[in-house]
């Protein structure tokens, strides 16, 4: 991936989760490897459905059960890592 | 599990009188997918006060059977009955209509997505074949005994 389009791609992801959990702060605010549940931002269980619906509706990304869910809904991270494994050899619509 | 159309509400439920807002299960489609009903009794208590002389079923108690609805499909569709679900989130609800004592609510809902304990449903509500009432629930599972 060209270092441009991995930076949209955190863009997009950033995007998507303030959207998603109506977040109260600029996308640009979030950090990278920030931890979205507990101490970091402070998202909760009924924001992890709603990033579940956001990643399949932005990106068309499925989180097949919750253990999957625990690896992947850390930080920005490691959502952009998964999307990339799982888009690997596709474009990101 | 069994169809829940074959069975009591009180079977279906943890609700009781006078908190209970669905009648009966009309019918389950696949198992996500559940249309449910109740009828608005007249001599319902908090007509006395919404509104004196102009009695008009409160937009919460419209919230509330479409949660009921939406509890009886999220445990059938998880096939744990006596689990029960609590309402967590409520989003893009529209009351579109007044809902008059006498009406008969047709409640419909269907599971959206689960993730861990949540489970988003997409609920409407119907009377004489007029949405009167629309809108997305989060509803978070609690095991049952």
């Amino acid at each position: 991936m060209e270092q441009r389009d991995e930076i949209d791609l955190y863009e997009r992801v950033k995007k998507m989760i303030v959207r998603a959990v109506k977040l109260k702060a600029p996308f640009e605010s979030i950090e990278n490897d920030k931890l979205l549940f507990g101490g970091g931002l402070g998202l909760d269980s009924i924001d992890a459905l709603e990033l579940v619906i956001a990643l399949e509706k932005e990106f068309g990304i499925r989180i097949p059960d919750s253990t999957v869910g625990k690896r992947v809904l850390v930080s920005v991270d490691t959502i952009v890592n998964y999307i990339k494994e799982n888009t690997s050899g596709k474009s990101v619509q | 599990m069994e169809n829940p159309c074959n069975k009591d509400i009180t079977e279906l439920l943890p609700h009781r009188k006078p908190f209970l807002f669905i009648d009966k299960v009309v019918s389950i489609e696949g198992s996500n997918k559940i249309v449910a009903q109740k009828k608005i009794n007249k001599d319902d208590d908090y007509f006395k006060g919404h509104f004196p002389g102009n009695p008009i079923v409160p937009g919460v108690l419209i919230v509330e059977s479409m949660a009921q609805a939406s509890g009886i499909i999220c445990a059938y569709n998880h096939g744990e009955a006596q689990d029960i679900y609590f309402l967590s989130s409520i989003s893009n609800v529209r009351f579109r209509h007044p809902v008059f004592p006498g009406d008969t609510l047709i409640v419909k809902a269907e599971v959206l997505a689960r993730f861990g304990q949540a489970v988003k449903t997409s609920v409407e509500c119907v009377v004489n074949n007029t949405v009167v009432a629309e809108g997305e629930l989060v509803l978070s599972q609690k095991k049952g005994a």
